[in-house]
């Protein structure tokens, strides 16, 4: 909030240094003078493996937690997907003190809560005044200690979850997207939505929340950050007292399987009755974040597809007028292998083909020309800027510090995740695009709009 | 432990130091320091300079309720076109300065108002202001940019009708405010953004642009003498004058006992809302009116989420809310299998007239005061943006600060016997519905509710013919 500038930016502010000193930039471009992001935080690694991450803000009474576990649905086989989400909704109901209560007495005590789950982690956020910091720790040590579920409970977040599956079944684009991961994987777990699929759904058993909480479910898989009107040092006690006693597990069997090189184009056509325009999802194999060439591809969204000023939403929606809507990118941080894909959602009466071909003609344009200097330091000062807004709030720090640490190497990283995309080159990107974005790994999903046959109105044009 | 956080969130900023200046002791929105510039345009600025960034929010009187019958949807049009360039920059010259320097600009429409926004690093806001300067007195509205802006927004009001949810919102305003301005949709119909030529959109800019219609809040991190001096440079000498804005008309309750129900004949599920007008947050009641909805259907443990989710599983999500940019308008909803809606509608409605009759319990008063207390911060005024989107909505409304100021002192003197006169008195009992599912299946269970009028998803417009 505001009087006190916090002492994480006061900090965090304190050296100027060049820009992007690391980068092979233009020599004539004047160097900006451009201060480091440097949050000042701390850390413990608790003896059962725990690692705490403590960043002092006194800038409102609050605190932030920002809890990572390495587990998503990338940890899921056949026949149980779509548990690491379904898990995350029980961690809310299952601990032994507070199993049933756990959301009332937060919410009492002034927090509120919420969770993700990607592929790769699943993430307990507690939002509270800093007087709850005892409490949402025992909370915390409750579920972390072991669960129990009362199958009336189970089988009402069951529906809960169900719903949740629906709603985004109501909407075609997600529908073309599952369909288009399905077709883009043959043995990695990626291949399934983390929502998981419909007859799974309806079929998990209790015992697979057991097996899957004693598996994955350890302190020593875990990260826990908190932000906030907190003092370090009595932080640390305090979460050892609470969290110390919890036993560390055995390693996991680490997820081997590798997806197999892709060999050809691969194709999926969809007709969906609620589609009202037509949408292409183009996707291909890519790195995973911990790989060096990750900021590559960082880079290859910022220029393609992020903002009006990148190539695709340029050509595509303003000038040429063929798409509503241009998305896409990386699939978010993945521990394994992922996917880049381009989403275009079309004008009504325009055809997939035409903005297939316009899409994978601009991509082979950037492969041969790579990207101007101007451009490059556009990225570069839009990823500076979107690192900024997110120290805004107690909350944006936490999660940047915990996903910095999951993904990158450690909470320290910060300002070297910047470093790495001023580093990119337009060499970098010409070679990249050049390897990854061939037909051979290319996978093109395609929603017709209407019902298909009967042509209603403004079936694409292109449609057969 | 309740009075013990009370004081330390009352205590909150009381030991910060002025680091940023002209900011006194705590206050949750700061005084800020306010001015009209030459033109009549007037100012406030909040300085804070936790974060490197700075927010400018522009808002001028006018929007949709100065759309032209028939032509709903030309403010929105507006609001698109703004940010299609503007002064010497054609669109995509306008994009790649806000995106090179990693800033951004928008243009919103409402009904009431329509507001340019920008956010970018400290070292940028030069650059912002021209940016502003230039979309508020010299925007472009070129003709290929607004045959194109057109067609995308009809093609998108075209998408949204794949996603009930998405829909819910011009349905409901329609159906509720029908027969009144109030009900017109900002985003207008897919018939009538083709009926608004760009000559509508032109006029809509003359009269609704101009600094006397204008308030201008930048919040962050910024030297106020220097930042009030290149404002005056940018927009002391705008002339432009405008016929003063339409006068803000009565929102009116909605008839009691009407349900309109919309035909999605491939929804699996079924979507609903019901309410009516109550009032808005300058009402000496909010604080009360905050503390008993929070209770019902404003947080994640509320009775409505409690029983319809977490008890029942019939569905992710239930709430219920108050407009305040119309009066106040309340509504609770959710959505379920359609093979459940009976169910849901009808438990929900339940725990409405129970909550209408019996109100909070003690119990249930000292948690929402205290979650009110726990979560105001972080959700409404941590951040310099916030704070200014905050504060700009205040002062457009014509309220003081004083409303977020007091606000936490307020919750926590509501009684129990206030707030229960709240409930009882002040909350709606006479009860509109619109419901967006698979009529066939839905048909028969809203007719409890009342008078059913059809209409189909996909048919143009967002109301019965």
């Amino acid at each position: 909030m505001r009087p006190m500038a916090t002492a994480a930016l006061a900090l965090a502010l304190a050296l100027p240094i060049p820009a992007a000193r690391t980068a092979r930039a233009d020599p004539q471009a004047p160097a900006k003078e451009r201060t480091p992001v440097v949050l000042p935080a701390e850390e413990r690694v608790l003896a059962n493996g725990l690692k705490v991450i403590v960043l002092p803000d006194r800038s409102i009474p609050n605190v932030a937690m920002n809890t990572f576990w390495r587990v998503g649905s990338r940890n899921e086989r056949t026949g149980i997907t779509g548990v690491a989400h379904f898990f995350e909704h029980m961690m809310f109901r299952g601990g032994v003190k507070y199993g049933k209560s756990f959301d009332r007495d937060m919410e009492a005590a002034g927090g509120s809560n919420n969770a993700y789950t990607s592929f790769d982690v699943t993430v307990y956020q507690n939002w509270f005044p800093k007087s709850a910091l005892p409490l949402v720790l025992d909370m915390e040590r409750d579920r972390m200690s072991g669960l129990r579920f009362d199958p009336a409970d189970v089988k009402a977040e069951l529906e809960v979850v169900y719903s949740e599956f629906r709603l985004g079944r109501e909407d075609p684009h997600e529908v073309l997207a599952e369909q288009h991961r399905a077709a883009s994987y043959t043995a990695h777990p990626y291949q399934w939505d983390v929502i998981g699929w419909e007859n799974d759904i309806r079929n998990w058993k209790q015992e697979d929340l057991e097996r899957f909480y004693d598996e994955n479910y350890a302190p020593n898989n875990a990260v826990m950050v908190i932000v906030g009107d907190v003092d370090p040092a009595e932080t640390f006690r305090r979460v050892e007292d609470a969290l110390g006693a919890i036993p560390r597990k055995p390693e996991r069997r680490p997820v081997h399987t590798q997806e197999p090189p892709q060999k050809g184009e691969r194709r999926v056509e969809l007709v969906d009755p609620n589609a009202q325009l037509p949408m292409v999802i183009l996707g291909w194999h890519m790195c995973a974040t911990g790989d060096p060439e990750f900021p590559v591809f960082e880079v290859i969204e910022d220029l393609l597809l992020d903002g009006d000023a990148s190539r695709l939403p340029r050509a595509l929606v303003e000038e040429e007028q063929v798409c509503l809507g241009v998305g896409g990118g990386w699939q978010g941080h993945q521990f394994d292998p992922s996917l880049f894909t381009v989403d275009l959602t079309l004008r009504g009466d325009r055809a997939v083909e035409q903005a297939e071909e316009r899409a994978l003609a601009l991509i082979a344009k950037l492969a041969v020309e790579g990207p101007t200097e101007r451009e490059l330091e556009r990225v570069r000062n839009k990823n500076r800027a979107e690192i900024l807004h997110r120290l805004a709030k107690i909350d944006g720090k936490a999660h940047l510090l915990g996903e910095t640490e999951t993904f990158f190497g450690g909470w320290r990283n910060v300002q070297q995740r910047i470093d790495r995309i001023a580093a990119v080159t337009a060499d970098d990107v010409k070679r990249v695009v050049a390897k990854t974005f061939t037909k051979e790994n290319r996978t093109v999903a395609v929603m017709r709009a209407g019902s298909g046959g009967e042509g209603g109105g403004h079936a694409g044009t292109g449609a057969k | 432990m309740k009075s013990a956080l009370l004081l330390l969130v009352l205590a909150a900023g009381c030991a910060g130091t002025a680091a940023s200046a002209g900011v006194g002791p705590e206050e949750l929105i700061p005084a800020g320091s306010e001015f009209a510039t030459a033109s009549g345009m007037r100012v406030i600025l909040m300085p804070d300079s936790e974060v490197p960034l700075v927010a400018f929010r522009l808002r001028f009187a006018g929007g949709s309720m100065e759309d032209a019958a028939g032509k709903e949807g030309t403010a929105s049009l507006l609001a698109s076109l703004l940010s299609c360039g503007a002064g010497s920059r054609d669109l995509p010259a306008f994009s790649e300065a806000v995106e090179f320097v990693g800033g951004s600009v928008g243009a919103a429409a409402a009904q009431r108002s329509v507001t340019l926004s920008a956010d970018f690093l400290k070292d940028d806001g030069d650059l912002a202001l021209e940016l502003l300067a230039d979309m508020a007195q010299r925007p472009r509205l070129a003709p290929g940019d607004f045959e194109r802006e057109r067609a995308l927004a009809i093609d998108g009001l075209r998408a949204s009708r794949e996603e009930p949810q998405s829909v819910m919102p011009q349905y409901w305003g329609s159906f509720m405010f029908r027969g009144t301005p109030w009900s017109r949709p900002v985003v207008g119909s897919e018939e009538t953004l083709a009926a608004v030529t760009l000559d509508d959109v032109r006029a809509a800019a003359r009269s609704q642009l101009a600094p006397d219609r204008a308030w201008f809040v930048v919040a962050g991190d910024f030297e106020p003498s220097a930042m009030r001096a290149a404002i005056e440079a940018r927009f002391g000498g705008w002339t432009s004058k405008s016929a003063p804005p339409a006068a803000k008309p009565a929102t009116p309750r909605a008839a009691s006992g009407k349900v309109l129900l919309v035909d999605a004949p491939d929804a699996w599920q079924t979507f609903f809302r019901f309410g009516n007008m109550a009032f808005d947050w300058s009402d000496p009641d909010f604080a009360a009116r905050y503390v008993a909805n929070t209770v019902f259907g404003g947080r994640f443990t509320s009775r409505l989420n409690a029983k319809l989710r977490t008890e029942l599983g019939l569905t992710y999500g239930a709430g219920s809310n108050f407009d305040d940019s119309r009066g106040g308008l309340f509504f609770v909803s959710s959505y379920t299998e359609t093979g459940k809606a009976e169910a849901c509608m009808t438990t929900a409605l339940a725990l409405y007239r129970e909550f209408l009759d019996r109100g909070l319990t003690a119990e249930e008063l000292e948690s929402s005061k205290a979650y009110i207390r726990g979560q105001y911060a972080p959700n409404a005024v941590e951040t310099a943006d916030q704070r200014a989107d905050l504060l700009l909505s205040l002062r457009f409304d014509g309220l003081s600060r004083d409303l977020v100021n007091t606000l936490l002192a307020k919750v926590d003197a509501v009684t129990l016997d206030d707030v229960n006169r709240v409930v009882r008195e002040r909350f709606p009992r006479d009860l509109s519905w619109v419901v967006i599912g698979k009529a066939e299946a839905v048909r028969p269970v809203v007719s409890q509710f009342g008078d059913v009028t059809e209409t189909s998803i996909t048919a143009p417009g967002w109301g019965p013919r």
